[in-house]
This record gives C-alpha cells, structure tokens and sequence, in this order.
C-alpha cells in the first residue's frame, strides 16, 4: 500500500539510502530492523519529507492511491527522544492546540481528555509545561500527540531504548492494541528482534542503507538471507 | 512567582544604595578640594576662614554616613542639590539632558533595529550566500569600525563639503540625522550577531524538529517558536545595550556637541562637579536596574520555563 | 617584517619633538606622512600611538583575564560558598555597561588611563570567570580525571595537568578578541578626552585634536581612524582562528 520505488538519498561522500523499492502492507504492524546506521530512521525522515537540504533524494513514495498524505495528519511520528519534543515555553495544551490549528482541525476537548484517560494521565497535566512532567508522562504525551489526529501510519523510532522490560511491553501492547483497533499502519523502528517478532505482522531488515530481507515472524527462521539469519540466531543476547 | 520578583527588586535596591554610597565615600576620600571647585578659585584668592565657612554649609565636616543620609533624604524630596558648575539643580539640568540623551539614543535605536532585525532573522534562516554576507558585512563594519569616526567622516561629506545637515548642536530634527545614523550602525552590529546566533542555536532544537513532523508550518515555527524561543540571551544583551544607551552616548554626543547625559558628564568629570556626578549616578544606576527588571519579567513571560543566565 | 620598519621609523623620528615652523606640511622624504598642527612628525605619532593602544590593551587584557580566570577556577573548583558569593557579585555586575561605568569611575577617580583600565577590569573579568568556571565544573566530572585519580596520579597534578592547559586555550580565544574591544574603547575614551592624556599620542585623541584641520589635510581624519579599523579588525580575525582551531581540537 505504501509503495517506494527506487528511493535514494545521497550524500555529498557516500549513498546513504539506496535502491530502496518495496511495498509496504496496510494495516499492519510492521517493523524495521537494523543495526545503528543501516539508514532506519533516515527512511522514516524521508517518509516524513524532513531528509536534510544537504542531501539528495530520488525515487518516489506513494500512499495510498491518488491520496495525499500530510505530515501531522496522515503520518503521526512518535518521537525517540520524546523529552525534547515539546514546545519549551508552552504548556502542553497550547502545543496540542497549535497542532489543530497547524491542520485547520477544531480541537476536541473530549477526544484528548479520554485519550488521556486510557493513557492513565491526569487533565491538569495540560496546563503544565513540559519540563513539569516526568520522562513518562512525557511519553505518552507524545504519543497522543501523534496519535490524535487519527493517522492512518505511525511511524515509531525507536521507542523503547530507554524503557525497562515492563513499560516496554505496556508501549507496545497499547500500540499493537491501536493499530488493530483503527486499522492504521504502524511502522516501527527498532533494533531489538525479540520485541519485533512478539508484536510485527512483518518485518523488514535494513543493512547498509537497503532493504536486504521481508520476512514475517513464522518464517524468519527459514530465511536464506545470511544476515538474517545471523539476527535470528542471536537474538537472545 | 511573585516572591522572586519581591527578591529581585530588593537586590536591585540594594545594589542602587551600594552604587550610590559607593560613589558618596569615593568621592569624600580622594584627593582635591570640591569646595574648591565650587567657589571656582585657587588657594591663593581666598582666605582659609572663607573655605571652611563654606565647607561648613556644604556639611563637609560631618561624618561621613551622616551626610551621605542627608543627601538621601534630600533625594527622597527629589532635591538632588545644585550643580557645582552652573548652580541649577541637578535634577533639572539631568532631566533636559537625559531628554537630548533620548532624542538621539532613541533614534539610533530605531534605525539599529530597522536594519539589525531583517538581516539577522533572515540569516539565520537563509542558506543563501547574499543573505549571510551582506548580514556579516555589516557586522564587520560596525564591530571594527569606531562610531565617531562614522560620525567624523560623514560630518565631513554631508555637512561640511555638501551643506545638507547640521554640523553639531541640536536644533531641530536634522540635528538628530547625523549622531543616530553613526549610532546605528554599531547596535546593528551587535544586534545582527545576536539574533543570528541565538536563532540559528534555537532552530537547531529538537522540539523545532518535532514540530516539523507534527505538521507546522515554517512560518509558525520560525515566529512562533524559534524567535520566541531564543529571546532570553537576545533580550539580556539587549538590555545591557539599552543600559549603556541609558548611561549616554557619550562620545557621539561630544563630537556632535549635543547636550546629552554623556556630554554633561564628561563636563562634569573634567570640572569635578560632585552633586551633578553623584545625581548621574543615581538616576542611571535606577535607570538601569528598572530596565533589567523589566527585561526579566519579560523574560519570565515569553519563556517560564527559562533559567540562568548568559555570557556577557 | 613591516614592524620593523614602522620601529625604525619612530626610532628617527620623534613623536613629540614640535617644530613650529613645519606645520601642517603635507608628505615629505623627512616626514613620509607630514607634520601635525604643531610641527609634530605625524606618522611616528601615529606608530607610537599604535605602540601605546597595544601595551594599554594588552595589559589590561593580562590583568583582567588573570584576575577573571583565578576567581573562576576557585568558584568551580572548589564550589559552595565562595562559588555562591562570586556569582553574587557577578549578578550584580553583569547588568552595569561599561561605558557607563568608565564614566563613573573617571569622575570619582579622576580623567586618565588608570580609571580606564579599572573600569574594563571590573566590568570583563566576569566573562573569563564564567568561562572559567564552566570549563572546570565540566572537567571535574569528565572520565579522565576520574581515570587519572585511579591510575594514583595526586589531584595537585591533576589539575595542573589538564584543567589549567584546557582554560588556558578557551580564556585566549576570549582575550584576542578584547584586545580588539578594549583599544576601541580606549579610543573612544581618548577622544572625548578622558583617556590618554596629551601630549602622548592615542589614535582617537589624535582624530580629536585635528578636528580644526580635517578640511585642509584628509589625513588627519583617514589615518588614524584607519589604524583603529585595521587593529580592531585584525584582533577579531585573529579570533575567528583561534575559535576554528579550538573547535577542531574538540575542546
């Protein structure tokens, strides 16, 4: 459904994306795996549009057909570092308020209040600043952020790397729970296989810049692919 | 909120009497007769019985804590004594200075910003080479440059070899032309580096990122969040400008011979008029520390999540 | 090597020497830049003038970015009280322009370069101190001293070792470009009168007694005015390299 055809992004040295076709399904939890600098979340930027003016980009993306997806609408992203993703000097209500407005949408104060309620948040904390919350409230709250809007992908760089085991499976059993419930495409960004093959429908593995194997959770053992195969053996680790 | 403002004006307070009393006892301990000064005489005319007689009215004789009490309960009457030079008050004589002072001041500032906020927002956002160059070109020229030569030389091209402007004095606005346009480009300068700077580090931010992905637009990040977000350091050296501005454009006004602050002063220094170095010191060490207060309300108000402070 | 020949210049030429009977005299073999309103030769006035800016500078840099540099390694080296109480006077300090202060201080101390350089001191030291004390705080935590303090190296030589030659090479990006600041500020000074005192020579004092003779002879007006540009220039360019070389070595 979400089809790349031939994406590239080139640095001024050296390919960072390349040869990138793939069609990724709907309505599915998807995951991409790689190690650190297999171009991950540089292929999300590029889903996003963000790839940085000083490269250069190729190829094209399609949503679903004849749609156009915007950024904030379409496309929620949850951040890594959701720590810094808040607007300093606003309270979260205003940033949330400046979001709607960003996409001529009228804010629901009911919506966000029973979003806040299934994230177990208390209301005030929209009044407050970003700096008064704690790293996991603040979580969630970007999570809502991108969520609110009611996107139909959301990209998730990475979410869990500063998480212990239990938040980790609260995170992901609440976004796995989403997406079957609104039938939107999560596209997930990690490098640890265990979470993947737990919670993806399919998984996409990265090297070096390309997409080098698609595999699903019951197949990934019978993969001819080498470096598959290596992730798979050592998972445990 | 309210007891950090009940603390910062007491520590401005504060340092307003340490100013003031300051000056008082350096003023008392050095050497040189400021009775002297005042009568206008040298030893040798006047006889030792009129000089302490004088002395006496003046109450140099009294300790010092004690007169500098009485100086400020005369403050507190807003009597700020009489100029040893000319024998008006002081109040009166800063007050018409501090008036000049403005008049210039205020329109350097202007032409300052009219040029200063342009160039530097849009450096900071531009990646285009004409942008960046003319921004640090005039920087260049302000920073390195002194403003009384600026002043010096147009003098010379618009005032004396084409008649247009005014040499010195002040007398109707084309008086002002000349002193704020070689103001100006000295504040531009630091005001350009100063937005430039402070933008290009908010820009880089994390949340700026963010709100990119989120959606919003360009426009409303730069004005909105970016702009807003870098203030506080721009708003600090601001004020510290406006606070040297407050203090009299010293130099400029000598070579225009423009009755500001910083003119009177230096008259002042050279004659060793006390009163009027010691109202100088008053009005704009106040002047001074209410700016800085408002600079930090403001501060507070455009980001309440800020805290700390900057590098001069 | 153009040093050189502007020191033998003001070696055979004196700057003070007034030879009434020369005045005003545009470009000679003698005076390669004329004389001055009172005979004085005019460019070796306006050598030693830069001699003087750089000795005036270079001194009160030295001495403020000592005095600034010392009281910020004790604020963040040894933290607590004496740290608070530093910051204190910094606070109070920091809002207080400079110029206004040299005001201040020539009219309680009197006109002259001693109230000058008080003036800059009490106003600069505060931006060595803060760079100061940033730099060792961050040190103090950093892994290798903690790695030094494991390998037995005594926390005497520690410090000495790593922490001074860190400071040492931030507080002289700092101190290029105020050499720059202070001579302009000198100069501003001198031409109101309140800095360096007639009859020794100071570029802005100089713009400032030829006023009467601009429109007869240019040079008055371009040459020192010039030499200020110059010199402030090439203070800040020299800063700019310093900071590209500090960047590079990842301080």
């Amino acid at each position: 459904m979400i089809q790349l055809h031939h994406v590239t992004v080139t640095a001024p040295t050296k390919p960072l994306l390349h040869a990138i076709t793939v069609d990724f399904p709907a309505n599915q939890f998807i995951c991409l795996i790689g190690a650190s600098g297999s171009g991950k979340t540089l292929l999300l930027k590029h889903l996003l549009g963000l790839v940085p003016e000083t490269l250069s980009v190729g190829g094209t993306v399609t949503f679903a057909e004849g749609e156009d997806w915007v950024r904030g609408r379409e496309i929620g992203y949850i951040p890594q570092h959701y720590q810094q993703s808040f607007v300093p000097f606003l309270t979260i209500k205003e940033t949330m308020r400046d979001l709607c407005r960003a996409h001529h949408v009228a804010y629901d104060k009911e919506q966000t209040e029973s979003l806040l309620c299934s994230f177990r948040l208390d209301i005030d904390l929209l009044d407050r600043l970003p700096h008064q919350l704690s790293g996991g409230q603040l979580q969630r709250m970007a999570i809502i952020l991108a969520v609110f809007l009611k996107p139909r992908l959301i990209l998730a760089d990475e979410l869990t790397t500063a998480l212990d085991p239990v938040a980790t499976r609260q995170l992901l059993d609440w976004l796995r729970n989403y997406q079957q419930q609104t039938a939107a495409t999560v596209l997930f960004v990690t490098h640890e296989l265990t979470h993947a093959l737990h919670y993806a429908d399919t998984l996409y593995i990265m090297k070096e810049g390309t997409i080098i194997d698609a595999v699903t959770p019951e197949t990934i053992h019978a993969s001819r692919h080498p470096y598959t195969q290596a992730l798979y053996t050592n998972r445990h680790l | 909120m309210g007891r950090l403002f009940v603390r910062q004006t007491g520590e401005a307070l504060f340092f307003l009497f340490f100013m003031t009393f300051g000056s008082f006892a350096l003023l008392r301990f050095l050497p040189g007769d400021p009775v002297l000064t005042l009568l206008n005489i040298d030893e040798l005319s006047a006889s030792p019985e009129q000089i302490e007689t004088v002395r006496r009215e003046l109450g140099f004789h009294e300790p010092l804590l004690a007169q500098y009490i009485d100086w400020l309960s005369r403050v507190g009457r807003l009597d700020l004594g009489e100029s040893f030079m000319t024998g008006r008050p002081v109040l009166l004589m800063l007050g018409e200075s501090y008036r000049a002072t403005f008049e210039i001041a205020g329109s350097g500032l202007v032409l300052a910003l009219l040029l200063a906020v342009p160039l530097g927002t849009w450096s900071a956002c531009s990646n285009r080479h004409v942008v960046r160059l003319t921004a640090d070109g005039v920087s260049l020229i302000g920073a390195a440059v002194p403003s009384f030569w600026i002043g010096l030389v147009l003098t010379d091209w618009f005032a004396i070899r084409l008649p247009w402007l005014p040499v010195m004095g002040r007398d109707g606005v084309l008086s002002i032309v000349l002193p704020a346009v070689s103001l100006s480009l000295a504040l531009a300068s630091i005001y350009i580096q100063l937005l430039r700077v402070n933008l290009q580090t908010e820009l880089a931010k994390e949340y700026i990122q963010i709100a990119r992905a989120r959606g919003l637009s360009e426009q409303t990040i730069f004005w909105k969040y970016a702009f807003r977000g870098s203030l506080p350091p721009v708003l600090a050296v601001f004020t510290l400008s406006l606070g040297s501005l407050a203090g009299g454009v010293v130099v400029l006004e000598v070579l225009f011979a423009y009755p500001g602050v910083g003119k009177l002063m230096v008259d002042a220094v050279l004659q060793r008029d006390y009163p009027l170095i010691q109202g100088y010191i008053l009005l704009t060490t106040a002047i001074i520390v209410a700016l800085n207060v408002i600079m930090r309300l403001v501060t507070q108000h455009l980001r309440p999540d800020w805290r700390g402070g900057g590098m001069r | 090597m153009w040093i050189g020949i502007l020191l033998i210049y003001l070696g055979t030429h004196s700057p003070y020497t007034t030879d009434v009977t020369q005045r005003l005299a545009s470009s000679s073999m003698q005076h390669w830049l004329g004389t001055d309103a009172l005979g004085r030769d005019f460019l070796a006035r306006l050598i030693l003038a830069g001699v003087i800016s750089f000795l005036f500078s270079g001194v009160t840099v030295l001495l403020t970015a000592t005095v600034g540099t010392v009281l910020g390694l004790f604020a963040g080296y040894y933290g607590g009280l004496l740290k608070r109480i530093i910051h204190r006077i910094e606070e109070s300090l920091i809002i207080f322009p400079d110029t206004v202060l040299a005001l201040v201080l020539a009219g309680l101390l009197g006109a002259g370069i001693n109230s000058l350089v008080l003036a800059i001191l009490l106003i600069k030291w505060v931006s060595y101190a803060r760079l100061t004390e940033t730099i060792v705080s961050s040190t103090k935590q950093s892994e290798y001293i903690w790695m030094a303090r494991v390998n037995g190296l005594s926390d005497a030589m520690i410090v000495r070792r790593h922490l001074l030659w860190t400071v040492l090479r931030q507080v002289r990006v700092l101190m290029s470009v105020d050499i720059g600041k202070i001579i302009l500020f000198l100069s501003a000074f001198s031409y109101i009168g309140l800095g360096v005192q007639p009859p020794v020579p100071e570029w802005g004092a100089m713009l400032n007694e030829a006023r009467p003779y601009f429109q007869a002879a240019p040079r008055f007006m371009i040459w020192p005015g010039l030499c200020i540009v110059l010199t402030v220039s090439a203070s800040m360019w020299w800063n700019r390299r310093l900071q590209q070389q500090t960047a590079k070595k990842g301080v």
